[in-house]
């Protein structure tokens, strides 16, 4: 078995070596190269344009402006019909900027350093218009609109949700309690930018794309009506992807890379992000502001939780309204309440666009949710890991959007971080200025298809020689994903997997897959190819059992040859079977997997953290960060804890380290010199605790787990810190400065 | 942005202040990272480098007459572990050490750290808490000056054009010595460093002391006022305190928008920095 070991991934040998292809190593011999010209306003009209001295400068070969581009609104991020509440504010280029980096004009040259150098030369006149920063200042009526043509007050999107009477819960509670939380911008920081390369073949209208996206086929569907081009005329290839984190969850600029190839004459046209680019014109996590109302009685049950979310989208609405919905979700699944409501908004603001990031949200409602439990539990004198015992989800309950929860170990993640913890023992043990905390988390495993289709696809052949090719559109985004499918299918087939050829689809094949976003690819990837090579099985089993003389179900398929249970000297190589289909049968031997699942399983987990402060300087030292998770079945358990490793530096990062800073819409620190992303020094202990169930099958229902560590880091980290030194902070990130700050005003600093 | 650039890569010092002189959009490269960096961000960036890492006689570190000659173009990571600097005056060393990863300190010359004149540069407070002496060289000859002369503000020197920084000298003098750097992650440039030089004796009289801060000011500030009024005294816990608060007003903190942490809590942290070099001056001594 495969399923469960760990092996060499794939993908390893061509990494290290360096010989993996990515976007920036694909080269053609007659091939441009873009730059983009980018709003120094946060809100300004195009009054005038003049492109003629760049057009002059030898080299330049394409230069695109608002006048050269269709006029067809488009959402960056939108994956089919199902979204219909997204709004189309986008255009290829636009007469209107709406944030500092937004793009004005673009140029294709020979070399990079002339398309630089021709954008020198383009003569902007704007007319700053008042702009916005603040979200619930955007909400305003009076202030700017962003985009009026979409929305009103600048809102992108409204969702409510909810159950039973909050008002009439909280008049049954005990306590009422009250919190505001807020939390920051946090960039994806891949290592690989973004980047395209667009050939336009202007006989056939044939439109070829290759891109360092997670998302190829929303990818053909957004250049599909962005450029009013047919879909069968659109190809798009994902090389190796150094990185995704969601920062290549939508399109970028596809579009603008296929028009520019067009105006030279059809000669391909890369664009590569810089790292600056890569901060100021991408994709950021959600800044959020929560206001949480809770009432509770003496013997700790939720009467009512009642939540005020506002996200801010920035200047275009691209996933903010799916954003929003699954943000709902976290508060709703992962405790009982007898009363709750939701009611959140996706806001415009005049600053970089927020849109998709590993943990969609989660961090920001985590550190809302579990940091306000925190505190209840804290005033209440109830020990936290108790309090959510008593409340937490289980088997069976019903839950708006995602329906019945099943498989779920929510209590073995608690009951086990807290005794590899000893959080009873340790946290009477009081050691000066060190804490304990705890935060649990929930996750989605692909969207809930109560709101969004879920399908993928697979193909497993066996050519007449026995060996076998895996066809998958599942991006592999660097985590491992075609590793853990093609164990899947060894394991069903009993071949060594060295047997099996894996092969990554491109859109031609017409293999759909909505993308690696949502922990989707796994779950999915895994059951679409078990599907397939359930069904190729069938094929060699029944011609196998014809060859023998036997029945089906008395055959065996042991290390790649088939034989009969009873008599295992009774035997035939997989190939001489495929063969003979061929030949004989005249048939092909392929198996085609259509995953459709009606459930997703949601992913749990618990994290608990052990620091110790710096009375003098406010500085948090993290001892230990134990980080427990429900994945029902690890495919590759050393991919899953390096996971959980990486999610929960990252979470570390945007608790304590990682900011976006805007200043007027203008990010003040866009290099790695001043955002500062952990760096292997400041790794902090980890330990990874995977939580696996018993039951038939699991790779049926694998959970995701690339997502999950990192959202109940923060409020850990916050409750850890009130057990150290009796502060709360309720804002991330947690610096230095604001713990400091928050001692300080407790005359807890000290000096030496 | 990169731009277009031309490169020379003269042999001498003389050839080297030659062609600064006579192209005005021209820069020295020595080892480029924190040219380098700027010239991917600012869009007016030199039509022509001078690379002067061909230039032999810049890369010494030699103790001449008991003063201490490091050239400007000896790399940070020669000077973390160069045996006379870390036996003799280990805050150079101990600097060195913090600055970047081991690739920035392969590549980053101390003369650059100098010339970048960055508020908060690692290299400096050790450097004038030494009472660094530098020598600029130019067509017309050479002069020599106090470090902490050299800088005008952010970013500002006294260089002019056609004049290159040859040499550091730092004097022979009695003492122990502390360096710290306050980060909140590893491989970061100081929120806030320290250099304290001591003549401390025995029985804790303070007969000679020098203190340099770095991101305090607008450029590295020497710290006299808080020197003045440890000098002739015994230090005590009570009165490094009182010098603690002393030193929190002689700062200058920035007030403007790029700056990461309050004027607050920056006087705070030079308190906190102070109390530690000196205690670890005085631990040394003991």
């Amino acid at each position: 078995m495969y399923v469960g070991k760990d092996i060499p991934r794939i993908d390893a040998a061509d990494k290290v070596t360096g010989k993996a292809v990515y976007l920036d190593d694909i080269n053609f011999p007659d091939m441009l190269f873009a730059k983009i010209l980018r709003s120094p306003y946060p809100h300004a009209k195009i009054l005038k344009i003049d492109t003629r001295e760049a057009e002059k400068l030898p080299g330049v070969k394409a230069v695109l402006t608002h006048k050269d581009v269709p006029k067809i609104p488009f959402n960056s991020s939108y994956r089919g019909p199902f979204h219909a509440y997204y709004p189309f504010d986008e255009y290829i280029l636009e007469d209107k900027v709406r944030f500092i980096g937004d793009k004005v004009a673009a140029v294709a040259a020979e070399d990079p350093l002339i398309a630089e150098e021709a954008l020198d030369l383009i003569k902007v006149e704007y007319q700053p218009l008042p702009a916005v920063f603040d979200p619930e200042e955007a909400m305003k009526s009076n202030g700017p609109q962003i985009h009026p043509e979409v929305s009103s007050k600048n809102i992108i999107s409204e969702w409510v949700i909810g159950w039973g009477d909050v008002e009439h819960g909280f008049k049954e509670a005990d306590y009422i309690f009250e919190g505001r939380y807020k939390t920051h911008r946090q960039a994806h920081c891949a290592m690989e930018t973004h980047g395209s390369i667009a050939k336009y073949d202007l006989i056939k209208n044939e439109l070829t794309v290759w891109s360092s996206t997670q998302v190829p086929f929303n990818v053909r569907r957004v250049l599909s009506i962005a450029l009013d081009m047919p879909i069968s005329k659109i190809r798009v290839i994902k090389p190796t992807i150094g990185g995704g984190f969601g920062g290549k969850d939508e399109v970028f600029d596809e579009p603008l890379c296929a028009l520019l190839s067009k105006k030279a004459g059809g000669r391909p046209v890369k664009i590569c992000y810089s790292r600056e680019e890569e901060f100021i014109a991408t994709r950021v996590r959600h800044p959020a502001i929560y206001e949480l109302k809770t009432g509770i009685k003496k013997d700790g049950t939720i009467t009512s939780l009642h939540v005020k979310a506002i996200l801010d989208g920035g200047a275009y609405a691209t996933a903010s309204p799916q954003v929003l919905r699954v943000n709902a979700t976290y508060f709703m699944n992962l405790y009982r309440y007898l009363n709750f409501k939701f009611e959140g908004y996706a806001v415009y603001t005049n600053c970089i666009p927020s849109g998709a990031i590993r943990g969609y949200g989660g961090p920001q409602a985590h550190f809302a949710l579990e940091t306000h439990l925190n505190e209840i539990a804290q005033e209440l004198g109830l020990d936290p890991v108790e309090f959510r015992l008593k409340n937490i989800r289980r088997d069976g309950d019903e839950v708006p959007v995602y329906g019945k929860i099943l498989g779920c170990r929510l209590e073995d993640c608690i009951k086990i971080g807290a005794e590899k913890a000893e959080w009873h023992k340790k946290r009477r043990e009081k050691n000066k200025d060190i804490g304990m905390g705890m935060a649990l988390h929930t996750h989605t495993t692909g969207p809930p298809p109560r709101i969004a289709p879920e399908t993928t696809t697979a193909i497993v052949s066996i050519s007449e020689d026995g060996s076998i090719t895996l066809i998958s559109p599942i991006v592999d985004v660097g985590t491992g994903t075609a590793t853990s499918i093609m164990k899947v299918v060894a394991d069903e087939l009993s071949v060594p997997i060295e047997k099996i050829k894996y092969v990554e689809a491109d859109t031609s094949s017409e293999l759909f897959d909505y993308g690696t976003f949502a922990d989707r690819a796994n779950f999915n990837g895994c059951n679409a190819a078990l599907l397939a090579a359930k069904e190729v099985k069938k094929k060699i089993l029944q011609k196998a059992a014809k060859m023998l003389g036997s029945s089906m179900e008395n055959l065996e398929i042991v290390n790649g040859v088939i034989r009969i249970k009873s008599s295992p000297e009774k035997r035939l190589p997989i190939g001489d079977v495929a063969k003979a289909i061929y030949f004989e049968e005249r048939q092909p031997v392929i198996g085609v997997g259509e995953f459709i699942p009606e459930v997703n399983p949601m992913a749990w987990g618990a994290t608990f953290v052990k620091l110790k402060v710096d009375r003098r300087t406010g500085k948090i030292n993290i001892l230990k960060i134990i980080s427990v998770h429900d994945v029902t079945k690890a495919v590759s358990p050393e991919q899953v804890r390096s996971q959980i490793r990486g999610c929960a530096i990252w979470g570390v990062g945007f608790s304590l380290y990682e900011e976006v800073i805007l200043r007027n819409g203008k990010m003040l620190n866009p290099t790695f010199r001043d955002y500062r992303i952990c760096r292997s020094l400041d790794f902090p202990e980890i330990e990874p605790v995977i939580v696996e169930a018993e039951v038939d099958r699991p790779e049926l229902f694998v959970k995701g787990v690339g997502q999950n560590a990192l959202i109940s880091i923060a409020p850990a980290i916050a409750a850890a810190l009130y057990d150290a030194v009796g502060i709360r902070i309720r804002e991330t990130p947690m610096t230095p400065e604001k713990v400091w700050m928050a001692m300080k005003d407790k005359g807890l600093v000290e000096e030496e | 942005m990169w731009r277009k650039f031309e490169y020379v890569r003269p042999e001498t010092v003389n050839e080297a202040c030659k062609i600064h002189f006579e192209e005005s959009s021209s820069a020295f490269l020595a080892g480029g990272t924190d040219l380098l960096i700027q010239m991917k961000r600012v869009s007016k960036v030199p039509k022509l480098l001078i690379d002067i890492k061909n230039i032999k006689e810049l890369k010494q570190i030699a103790i001449e007459n008991g003063r201490l000659k490091i050239g400007s173009l000896v790399t940070l990571r020669e000077i973390e572990k160069s045996d006379i600097i870390t036996q003799k005056f280990n805050l150079l060393s101990t600097a060195a050490s913090n600055m970047g990863s081991v690739q920035i300190r392969n590549r980053g010359t101390v003369g650059g750290n100098i010339c970048n004149a960055s508020p908060g540069a690692d290299m400096l407070p050790p450097l004038i808490a030494l009472g660094a002496q530098v020598k600029i060289t130019g067509l017309d000859g050479s002069k020599t000056l106090p470090l902490e002369d050299f800088f005008k503000g952010p970013g500002e020197t006294v260089l002019n054009r056609g004049q290159i920084l040859t040499e550091i000298i730092i004097p022979e003098s009695r003492g122990k010595g502390a360096f710290l750097k306050y980060t909140v992650t590893s491989v970061q440039v100081a929120i806030m460093n320290i250099a304290v030089w001591a003549d401390i004796t025995e029985d804790g009289f303070c007969k000679d002391i020098r203190i340099a801060m770095g991101a305090a000011g607008p450029k590295p500030l020497r710290m006299k006022t808080t020197e003045e009024l440890l000098k002739d005294r015994r230090i005590t816990e009570e009165l490094v305190r009182k010098a603690a608060d002393v030193i929190s007003n002689e700062i200058q903190p920035s007030t403007r928008e790029r700056a990461r942490v309050s004027p607050e809590y920056r006087r705070h942290l030079s308190k906190v920095l102070l109390i530690q070099a000196i205690n670890s001056v005085i631990g040394g001594n003991r």
